[in-house]
């Protein structure tokens, strides 16, 4: 029963998540300049490396905010609406060391 | 809420095929000995080399769709109709989009691709097993992959910028569209659906050529 629940369980999940309404996704494209010495995050996860300064990502329909980690903590930089099959620009500057965000529909 | 459970209804014969399923599969350690024993392992560079070109073949037969939403906006009178297309072709365009973006698996694949090429190299770098000509030819053979690995993710980090110009085009074109049919001027509409028909056109082009510049590694 235990091997049961351990197999079987994340797929009838997995069956069951193709019931739930699709929201689709939309894209976010990240802009960064001059370089930030510090991660970034959109939501909770945290971006990788930008090359060259620019990073496009993909993220689930909805409410989406850009975070940095600052002494251990995340600080909210910026949050924009993330639309279906559209991309949002985010653009973020440092000034005086510090960051500021700005966000192109 | 009632969608859900109907469709949880619907799906039930399917859920249970998938117990089934999930009952009759050997657990865990079974799964890891039969790949661990698997001497044909694929590596990434590979992996990558196929993923890119299935990716052509997916870019190929979308812009041929692209191309003939261009022609089908191009016949339509009816601004609403055109609407309706430019929102399917932003559909394609997001889906092509998907494909590359850097957090979708082709690039991550791509990532581990060029990873695994330049930790091979650098393991060569310091293998005493073989006489020089044989560390030099296989270091030579390791550095081309590299190049070439590097230059494809270069030619898919093009393509990620031309599909968000084109998506840009196409979002910003259709919030225009919609703003002149709030102040009902038909006329201006149709004739940015005109303009939008050629910027659609010359994207194509260009994306023609970019599907055929891209190399797979290895190949």
């Amino acid at each position: 029963m235990r091997a049961f629940a351990r197999a079987g369980a994340p797929l009838v999940a997995l069956t069951l998540a193709g019931c739930l309404p699709d929201k689709g996704v939309g894209y976010v494209e990240i802009k960064v300049f001059p370089a930030l010495p510090v991660a970034l995050y959109l939501n909770a996860v945290k971006l990788d490396a930008l090359k060259n300064g620019t990073a496009v990502l993909r993220q689930d329909v909805g409410p989406a905010k850009l975070q940095l980690e600052r002494n251990g903590q995340l600080a909210l930089l910026c949050e924009f609406d993330v639309k279906k099959n559209r991309v949002i620009t985010v653009n973020v500057s440092t000034i005086d060391r510090g960051a500021r965000c700005e966000v192109q529909k | 809420m009632l969608d859900v459970v109907l469709c949880g209804v619907r799906r039930a014969p399917a859920v249970l095929a998938v117990v089934f399923l999930a009952l009759a599969m050997p657990t865990g350690p079974v799964f890891a000995q039969a790949s661990s024993t698997n001497p044909d392992g694929i590596t990434p560079v590979e992996e990558f080399s196929k993923q890119v070109e299935q990716l052509k073949k997916t870019f190929t037969e979308l812009g041929k769709k692209i191309e003939d939403g261009a022609k089908s906006i191009d016949g339509f009178t009816d601004v609403e109709q055109a609407r309706k297309e430019i929102e399917a072709l932003r559909a394609i365009v997001a889906e092509l989009l998907g494909a590359v973006s850097d957090n979708g698996s082709v690039a991550q694949l791509g990532a581990k691709a060029l990873g695994h090429a330049r930790d091979k190299y650098k393991t060569l770098e310091r293998e005493k097993r073989f006489s020089r000509e044989e560390q030099q030819f296989l270091m030579s053979a390791w550095r081309k992959l590299i190049e070439e690995t590097e230059r494809a993710t270069d030619d898919l980090g093009n393509a990620r910028r031309e599909f968000i110009q084109l998506l840009r085009v196409l979002q910003t074109r259709e919030d225009f569209i919609d703003e002149l049919m709030q102040i009902r001027r038909a006329a201006e509409a149709a004739e940015v659906i005109r303009q939008l028909t050629k910027e659609i056109r010359d994207a194509s082009d260009q994306l023609k050529k970019l599907i055929n510049a891209i190399k797979p590694p290895g190949v």
